[in-house]
């Protein structure tokens, strides 16, 4: 009897050894393995939505606010119309614990993980539309490139991830920056990966997704970035110049005969896929729970306090350089900088006076939304990436440095922007608004550099352009020098300081590479003068 | 607390009214307060069943097999509902949610099974040997679903209504589980009765790891020596005497369930994207997983002195002890550009020394009257001895509102005690005789005085001042430094039990001291600082600075006043935690023997207790116990806090 008892108790202690790793070996059960997530088209494209959600990122990130209103704030475009509690990025006093420009870097490397998942695990799917496959892998591989174009225009030499973290893990916190050249060279392979792969925008016939097109027209910024400061490859003019021209010569783009209505379009969530190639979407006012709205018109429109016609509040306001540009005639300056605010009893517009610095940025007006009730703080309006305007400008700017000069179809490319701000027929020349024929490489590149602001001014291209054309720090010194002059004894005098700050250090002209990433990786070294 | 403070009871007879017409809603979440409270629906329903079980063997007459089991399944309905009436529900609140309501199931099982066999064999008088080994096995599973609609119809009184919602209802399920095993044996060996040996050892295995690091092995051992019947046989005023020595290893295992592994996500909120405006529901890896995981573990030495004089009417127990904890598990910050912010890892090194005294004295015994005191009272320091790789240091916020979640409230520091208070040193308020007057009578900050951060040509008198440490001629980040200390350099606590016939009375107080607090109330309170409109102040803040009044302790009023670095914890509002509190008195009554046994009841008890009477502290705010955060990373912050309630307890206690 007692020699059972034995053999019971080891029973239970063997069998209890046994079971035990089975016992530890856990599955959860509100979570998949990873290749489960991307097993379907279906699933693939949930992944490509997470990956373009950067472009909005968290309501508040790159093209949802903190682009137009406070990275992008400071230009001789616009100035923060605020004289205190301004974002550090916008009076240009910031250090590397900035947090926008923290949580831009964070929000640009969680897109390349995201899309480098996606480009892992592309071929999970057995069977799906090979075709389509293709153009989700495309938009994954330019995606990635666009973003490191971000952090490598903005932050110079950055670290580079080509496989996900998910797989590599992260194994070291000593991860040093790559070389930028290095980093363009893989941003231009990726794209022009993409460039064969990606629907063309016909097959769409909205701007949300990306196209052959957009890919081309993406190309050919990258190519201009690259030919300009800091990098100064001239070769690229070429490239420039030859995605610009697959663009034109598509023939699915072409201006809307109204500038205005291209930003009427955008608050109206209509998409015009000819000139809006490709807009940051957003949706909605809230009253979902998804929340995929973001702040164009509401931080950077005309400053209102009532909710019915579109609260805003009128955070960025127009030089009166920008004002200066404009010619008589010249359709889009009204409509950029908005010559009316609201207020007044019975409440409504208000006309401007002359000091035109008080006047806001108005492309984007939150009266012209549809959508009921509106949200106070948030907006469903699309921002423009990419417009066929900027292709068209960015033809006639390579064309011109590759040829010596302006050739008739970098005239004709500039004409039909200056036509349609005019709002005459863009095909046929009109002496009232053309440019002066017989120009120089130089004078063509000046008249190139103000149309640029006549035209993109507030969407995020300034910054960009001076730098990549090496007049930053002259620009917005001169410019600082013509508030004062301007501004005297006005309240709105302190416009000059940020302005004065922003070409007192050439450090300027990168951002700090921010303290998530310098606190812990030794291996990263600091930008000059930071 | 916030919608109390800042509720302006003036006027139209705003306390009848749900809120006040000249506060913006939009970004402010003051509701009246009372009549919030009064239609707020939040009810916790709570099934809870507990079972136990064992079995016991004694296989031969020193052998003993013991098989024991319990379950517990733990089940929670939570109901919440807003009315109109409510900050949630009315037609003016942020998010503009109409009635809403929610309804959440959540279920915990858990059981436990543990397998034991003790050995104990007395060998002769001055020998005997205690052995237990054992197997336990546990598991722990929960669940939960629930969901939540929007725009109830107005008529709607409860949470059955949430059908006719017209918003878009959320659903929310989850579920988890996790296991653990352990096999232990432990051997006690008592020696002549004066000297005792243990020694244990177990190995601990958790589901929380991957299969290669389930498992850790914690050994320990301990030797007590009596040493009262060995070198002090003959001191009568001493009557017990013992030393103890132990060291020992333990372990933690407190991370989710799969931190090992990463997880993916859709998440419909703030993460899909619209294409051709239809909104995408987005996949994205959410969390890193860290195949790498381990046990955390704990290495303690302890040294400890009992002691008894006068027949143990005095005892005496002290401990010193020293403890390093070593890969802790916590979310370890790693590089950005990996895509992830941060990661569970095994990171730093914690060390805890201390001293912890109690002493029990039998003040007065008699027949029919009786005082003991007890006393006792623990210092402990510590300090942080590695941060993660290649970190030295690193900050915590004090998020008590979104807009100041990313400032740095509290410093880590190799070599330096968790929980330092970190912000800028106020200086008081710029005078007029920090200014020179324009010809144009505007004042302009006289070069020599540092700025507070603003553009120097903004600043105006009565504009708060901060120490320049670094002396570059402005007040930021830079400028901030260590500004108190969190945590307590002592705390403790003494009772009195008196008795008196069938009375008896015990007098609990307790006391902490040299911590700090952040009042974060101060900022709000004083000072608007996040610029709420039409927010009611405290009263000191009649004392602010104005050109009649120039004060040195309150800025002025207006925007731009309290600088770029208002919202930070600077030194004006870091006070001293330190307290002594009247904890408890409770008084009881005890009715006599030959008195109740008529009634058939073997004890009647009265009894009337209260807590928290009185507190001694120099701390402004309502409560120096305060620590709205519950972490050792950001310990006593203030802000909008319950205040302690006084309770006062009377009970009956009959036992038959």
């Amino acid at each position: 009897m007692k020699r059972i008892y034995y053999y019971l108790m080891l029973l239970i202690i063997v069998g209890s050894i046994t079971s035990c790793k089975k016992f530890l070996d856990t599955k959860p059960l509100s979570f998949a393995a990873p290749e489960a997530n991307y097993a379907t088209e279906a699933q693939l494209l949930q992944a490509l939505a997470g990956v373009y959600d950067i472009l909005g990122y968290q309501r508040s990130g790159l093209y949802a606010d903190n682009f137009f209103s406070k990275l992008g704030a400071t230009t001789d475009e616009g100035f923060y119309a605020r004289p205190s509690g301004v974002p550090l990025c916008a009076t240009y006093t910031f250090d590397y614990t900035e947090p926008i420009i923290d949580q831009t870097w964070q929000a640009l490397y969680v897109g390349i993980e995201r899309a480098n998942n996606l480009i892992y695990y592309i071929n999970t799917p057995a069977s799906m539309d090979p075709v389509e496959r293709n153009a989700i892998l495309g938009e994954a591989e330019f995606m990635r490139g666009y973003y490191y174009f971000l952090l490598v225009s903005n932050y110079g030499d950055v670290p580079m991830r080509l496989d996900p973290t998910t797989i590599t893990g992260a194994t070291t916190n000593n991860v040093p920056r790559v070389d930028s050249k290095d980093v363009y060279a893989q941003i231009l392979k990726d794209m022009t990966d993409a460039e064969a792969k990606c629907y063309p925008a016909t097959h769409f016939g909205y701007s949300s997704r990306v196209s052959q097109t957009t890919v081309e027209g993406i190309l050919a910024r990258v190519c201009l970035t690259m030919a300009g400061y800091p990098l100064l490859d001239k070769s690229k003019y070429a490239d420039a110049l030859k995605w610009a021209t697959k663009v034109q010569q598509s023939g699915i783009h072409s201006l809307n005969p109204s500038y205005s209505q291209i930003f009427i379009n955008e608050a109206q969530d209509i998409y015009d896929i000819k000139e809006a190639m490709w807009e940051a979407d957003f949706n909605g006012n809230d009253l979902t729970t998804t929340l995929e709205t973001g702040r164009l018109g509401n931080t950077n429109g005309i400053s209102c306090s009532n909710t019915d016609t579109g609260y805003s509040y009128g955070f960025i306001n127009a030089t009166k350089k920008l004002y200066g540009l404009y010619g008589d005639g010249d359709l889009r300056r009204d409509w950029a900088i908005a010559d009316y605010g609201y207020g007044g009893n019975p409440f409504g517009r208000v006309n401007k006076g002359t000091l035109i610095y008080d006047r806001n940025c108005g492309k984007w007006r939150r009266s012209y939304e549809l959508l009921t009730p509106k949200s106070k703080n948030n907006t469903g309006q699309n921002f423009p990436i990419l417009r066929y305007a900027d292709v068209l400008l960015m033809l006639a700017e390579a064309d011109n440095q590759v040829n010596n000069g302006p050739s008739a179809n970098a005239y004709e490319a500039f004409n039909e922007v200056r036509r349609r701000a005019y709002g005459f027929d863009v095909n046929t020349p009109n002496d009232l608004c053309d440019l002066t024929p017989g120009l120089s490489v130089t004078q063509f590149q000046d008249s190139i550099q103000d149309e640029r602001a006549r035209e993109l001014c507030f969407e995020t291209q300034r910054r960009p352009d001076l730098i990549r054309w090496g007049i930053w720090t002259q620009t917005m010194s001169a410019l600082a020098n013509q508030i004062s002059t301007d501004l005297g004894a006005n309240a709105l005098k302190y416009a000059a300081i940020p302005a004065a700050n922003a070409a007192s250090s050439p450090k300027f002209l990168l951002y700090p590479i921010p303290a998530s990433e310098m606190n812990v990786n030794k291996a990263a070294t600091q930008n000059p003068g930071y | 607390m916030y919608s109390v403070w800042g509720f302006r009871p003036f006027g139209n007879n705003l306390l009848d009214q749900p809120f006040d017409e000249n506060v913006s809603s939009a970004n402010d979440y003051r509701f009246n307060p009372i009549i919030n409270q009064q239609n707020i629906v939040r009810q916790n329903n709570t099934n809870n069943l507990a079972a136990n079980a064992f079995v016991e063997y004694a296989i031969t007459k020193d052998l003993k097999l013991r098989v024991s089991g319990g379950i517990n399944t733990r089940i929670v309905e939570s109901v919440s509902f807003n009315d109109t009436l409510t900050s949630s529900g009315n037609p003016k609140a942020t998010f503009n949610k109409g009635v809403n309501g929610s309804v959440n199931y959540s279920t915990v099982n858990s059981w436990l099974n543990e397998n034991t066999l003790t050995y104990n064999k007395r060998f002769n008088k001055n020998n005997i040997l205690n052995v237990l080994a054992g197997i336990t096995e546990q598991g722990y599973h929960t669940h939960s679903n629930g969901l939540s609609n929007s725009q109830l119809p107005t008529q709607a009184t409860n949470v059955s209504w949430l059908s006719s919602g017209s918003g878009v209802p959320t659903i929310t399920s989850n579920a988890s589980l996790n296991t653990l095993a352990s096999f232990l044996g432990r051997a006690n060996y008592t020696f002549h009765s004066d000297y005792l040996l243990t020694a244990s050892f177990r190995a601990d295995g958790s589901s929380k790891f991957s299969p290669e690091n389930h498992w850790s092995y914690f050994p320990s051992g301990a030797v007590a020596w009596k040493f009262k019947n060995v070198v002090l046989k003959n001191v009568e005023a001493i009557s017990e005497g013992k030393l103890r020595i132990s060291y020992g290893l333990t372990g933690n295992n407190r991370v989710s369930d799969f931190p090992y592994l990463t997880q993916y996500g859709i998440s419909t909120v703030q993460q899909g994207y619209t294409f051709n405006n239809v909104e995408q529901s987005g996949l994205i890896p959410q969390t890193l997983g860290n195949p790498n995981l381990k046990w955390e573990t704990t290495a303690q030495w302890d040294l400890g002195l009992d002691m008894g004089f006068l027949d143990n009417r005095i005892n005496l127990t002290a401990d010193v002890y020293k403890k390093t904890t070593k890969n802790l598990l916590l979310q370890a910050n790693i590089p950005t550009s990996y895509g992830f912010s941060s990661i569970f890892k095994n990171i730093g090194r914690v060390q805890n020394q201390g001293l912890e005294i109690s002493i029990n004295t039998v003040n007065i015994r008699k027949s029919d009257f009786s005082w003991n005191t007890s006393f006792n009272i623990a210092f402990n320091a510590n300090k942080v001895l590695a941060l993660t790789e290649n970190e030295n240091s690193d900050f915590a916020g004090a998020p008590y509102d979104n807009s100041v979640a990313n400032i740095p409230a509290y410093l880590f520091q190799v070599g330096k005690p968790l929980g330092l208070m970190y912000g800028p040193i106020w200086d008081g308020v710029y005078q007029y005789s920090d200014f020179d007057k324009s010809p144009s009578g505007a004042y302009i900050l006289k070069g020599t005085i540092p700025t507070n951060g603003n553009v120097r040509s903004t600043i105006q008198p009565g504009d708060i001042k901060y120490k320049d440490l670094n002396g570059d001629g402005t007040v930021n980040r830079n400028d901030f430094t260590i500004i108190g200390r969190g945590l307590p350099i002592h705390t403790g606590g003494i009772t009195n039990d008196f008795s008196y016939k069938g009375f008896d009375l015990s007098v609990f107080f307790q006391w902490s001291y040299g911590n700090d607090i952040l009042n974060a109330n101060r900022l709000v309170f004083e000072g608007n600082n996040l610029g709420k409109t039409g927010l009611n102040q405290y009263a000191s803040y009649e004392d602010r600075w104005t050109p009649d009044n120039p004060s040195n302790t309150l800025f002025r009023a207006g925007l731009g006043a309290q600088g770029p670095i208002g919202n930070s914890f600077s030194s004006r509002v870091v006070e001293d935690g330190s307290y002594l509190r009247l904890k408890t008195i409770s008084l009881g009554y005890n009715l006599p023997n030959d008195l109740i046994k008529k009634l058939g009841i073997r004890n009647l008890n009265f009894y009337v207790a209260a807590q928290n009477l009185y507190t001694w502290t120099n701390y402004t705010g309502n409560d120096p116990e305060v620590s709205i955060f519950n972490s050792v990373l950001s310990p006593g912050v203030d802000y909008s806090a319950y205040p302690r309630a006084r309770t006062i307890t009377v009970g009956l206690k009959a036992s038959l």
